[in-house]
């Protein structure tokens, strides 16, 4: 056999057979192969569209809050959620679920709708949540009230900071950095509202009692935000600038506020003329704080808060009975710890 | 000689043609089967996106025909709401009420909550209509209204997010059925190119003995019987036919050799009896020659000359007398040296006896010195 132009001769007979049973053996090795990786794919595939096997939760929990996309009430559902999966209790945020935005009573009537088995709702003095809130009640619907509490007849708990106690990290932050006579503005939104600012004055005005130094009399002025809808709070910021209806002192006691008084301050060059103190922590208000535009914040502890209401969700379901109110540490962050809080923030 | 085990060429040939076609076969089925299940499981995979719109048509009519009874109250529209309520309750059955800790599963389990919940409400109303409360039936399709705006959005929600799980499942899919074209085609081409080779490579197995015998055979054919002869290396029937030409060829070139010796034989001993014949004729001849007695001759023709005398034939006495001399030299000339006379003398004589012959018409002059008379030379 003559092969490569005549160059080579197979001389042997032999040499041919052996080439021949090698060429057989390398079709079946490659036929094998190709089985193999075929067989590897097929498997892959199939193991996609393969119905997945999950784990079985016990409870389901949705919570509800004024403000489901902010920084701190994501995190807590966030906390809640892996807290939940732990100990078989499913938190949802059915809000984060369904594409069309519906009102916080909306989604509480969803929630009552799908049969949940308890609710987180922060807490607020509407007739309507109570009234729905009731009907919850009535359906066997365990509710918990969180950040906020409200109709205490138809919630079990309530899990949240003290009242008292955020009121008096504020009055501490005031004592330190105010010295002189001057006008608070306390200005909340949401779920803050006149009645709530009003009993945190009042806190806060009984912590500086201790504290009161003679050269500082505070005067205190409550302004709540009503509107709702988008962009409601900045606008209602943006025109007390416009306005110059501002106080040289001011607490902001919802994250969103405080976030629209800070950009505010820095676009209208109020920095320094203006303290400002702010609730919540995000990385706008840590930033703020960094700058020095906003003196302090207080926050809860939104890890704390999601892991308490999940376990006590979880102890209602396993005992029948919980606490009527579990607390959750605030916290106040200012310059001294701002760098720690950023370095946290920057680590999740 | 390296002989194989035996495989017939029949059996070469099969299998030489019918093995690579069973791994093409085999290939071949691998990817029709692979394609087809892929193709299978493609369609299943937006079976839930398919589900999903049916229940949010099955919704949507429902709907529709409650409004509508409560609008118009006719038998007619009772009927069509009481169906669409059973369409849109066999299509929940499909949902199952789970536990999953799964975003969509939850999401599943509250559509069929949320949708048992507005079917009871869709009931109310009806019946309140049919009661004619009216106050309440309003009341109860508002919020049915409500809990319709929910498990809409809730199954659009569904919908979209699976649509793009579903997507990314089709896109791996496609993924892998082009990963197993492309597998199934190298393939193909590995076996069809190694196929080539194990059938080139059978081929010379076969026709390589064969080229080889025709070769030989065809150098033997124009007379070379000395040419190396092909080695046998198989049993099949190519070596078979090998081993019978190497034997043909040997024993045609013994028999040549036999031939060639027994021709050299046969003309030797031709030779021999040739020398012989001659051997004998000369025998013959001597023999012959031998019967011959010179004494006898000489005294019959001297006898005859005598008689003549006798009678008075002188001349016929003569030529007698001169024969029997003619004779008598004739046989002394085989012995003895004899001189240029006696020869000359011979040759007279013989003149005589021809002229007697031809009457004389034979005219013989010589002319010869003396001296060369006495010359002597062999008889």
């Amino acid at each position: 056999m003559k092969i490569l132009g005549g160059k080579r001769k197979l001389r042997s007979n032999s040499a041919l057979a052996i080439a021949a049973g090698c060429a057989v053996a390398f079709m079946f090795i490659a036929t094998i192969i190709s089985t193999v990786l075929y067989k590897q794919r097929m498997e892959e595939a199939v193991n996609l569209l393969a119905e997945a096997k999950y784990n079985q939760y016990d409870s389901y929990a949705v919570m509800i809050t004024s403000n489901d996309d902010s920084t701190f009430w994501q995190q807590v559902y966030k906390s809640a959620k892996d807290y939940g999966k732990e100990n078989g209790v499913y938190v949802d945020m059915i809000s984060q679920s369904v594409d069309a935005s519906f009102s916080k009573q909306e989604l509480l009537e969803m929630a009552i709708e799908a049969g949940c088995d308890a609710i987180f709702i922060e807490g607020d003095d509407s007739e309507e949540t109570a009234a729905k809130l009731s009907k919850a009640k009535r359906n066997g619907i365990a509710v918990f009230t969180i950040g906020s509490d409200a109709d205490l007849e138809s919630r079990i708990s309530y899990i949240g900071a003290n009242s008292y106690s955020v009121a008096s990290m504020y009055g501490t932050a005031l004592v330190d950095n105010v010295k002189t006579k001057a006008k608070v503005m306390v200005i909340g939104a949401n779920t803050v509202n006149e009645n709530m600012e009003s009993t945190f004055i009042n806190n806060l005005q009984t912590s500086l009692i201790g504290e009161n130094k003679d050269n500082v009399n505070l005067q205190f002025e409550a302004r709540a935000i009503a509107e709702t809808g988008p962009f409601a709070i900045e606008e209602y910021v943006q025109n007390l600038f416009k306005e110059n209806d501002l106080a040289p002192i001011v607490i902001c006691l919802d994250e969103e506020t405080t976030a629209a008084f800070y950009q505010a301050m820095i676009d209208y060059n109020k920095v320094g003329s203006i303290l400002l103190f702010g609730s919540d922590k995000s990385q706008t208000i840590l930033t703020g704080i960094k700058q020095h535009v906003i003196v302090s914040s207080v926050y809860v502890d939104a890890e704390a808060l999601g892991k308490a209401a999940a376990a006590a969700v979880a102890e209602y379901r396993d005992t029948g009975y919980v606490s009527d109110y579990i607390s959750v540490d605030a916290k106040l962050i200012d310059s001294r710890n701002v760098e720690e809080e950023l370095q946290e923030v920057d680590s999740e | 000689m390296n002989k194989e085990k035996s495989i017939s060429l029949r059996k070469k040939m099969i299998l030489a043609f019918c093995l690579p076609t069973i791994l093409l076969f085999i290939v071949n089925m691998m990817l029709y089967f692979g394609t087809a299940k892929v193709l299978n499981s493609l369609d299943e995979i937006y079976s839930s996106n398919n589900s999903l719109n049916q229940l949010s048509d099955g919704l949507e009519s429902l709907q529709l025909a409650t409004e509508g009874y409560l609008n118009t109250k006719t038998s007619d529209a009772l009927e069509h709401y009481y169906i669409k309520e059973q369409d849109y309750s066999d299509l929940l059955m499909a949902i199952d009420d789970n536990k999953d800790d799964n975003e969509y599963r939850v999401m599943e389990r509250n559509i069929k909550r949320m949708s048992l919940n507005y079917l009871e409400l869709t009931n109310q109303a009806v019946e309140s209509k049919r009661g004619g409360n009216v106050e309440k039936y309003k009341a109860i399709y508002e919020e049915a209204t409500r809990t319709y705006s929910y498990i809409e959005s809730s199954i659009n929600s569904l919908n979209n997010k699976q649509f793009i799980n579903n997507s990314k499942s089709y896109g791996a899919m496609m993924g892998a059925l082009q990963t197993i074209e492309r597998l199934n085609i190298i393939t193909l081409v590995t076996i069809g190119i190694a196929n080539l080779v194990f059938v080139v490579l059978i081929a010379s197995t076969i026709a390589d003995p064969l080229v080889k015998l025709a070769a030989t055979a065809n150098t033997v054919s124009q007379g070379n019987f000395d040419v190396q002869l092909p080695v046998v290396r198989s049993n099949d029937e190519v070596g078979v036919v090998t081993m019978a030409f190497n034997k043909m060829v040997i024993s045609i070139k013994d028999y040549i050799a036999k031939l060639t010796e027994s021709m050299e034989a046969t003309r030797k001993l031709r030779e021999n009896e040739l020398i012989m014949e001659n051997h004998v004729k000369d025998a013959e001849l001597k023999y012959l020659q031998s019967q011959i007695n010179p004494h006898f001759l000489f005294n019959t023709l001297n006898a005859g000359a005598q008689l003549a005398m006798m009678e008075g034939a002188d001349r016929t006495s003569n030529y007698i007398q001169r024969v029997a001399d003619f004779f008598r030299y004739n046989i002394k000339k085989n012995k003895d040296v004899v001189t240029l006379k006696e020869e000359i003398e011979l040759v007279d004589i013989y003149i005589y006896i021809i002229n007697v012959r031809f009457a004389g018409e034979i005219q013989f002059t010589k002319e010869i010195d003396e001296p060369f008379y006495q010359r002597k030379s062999l008889a």
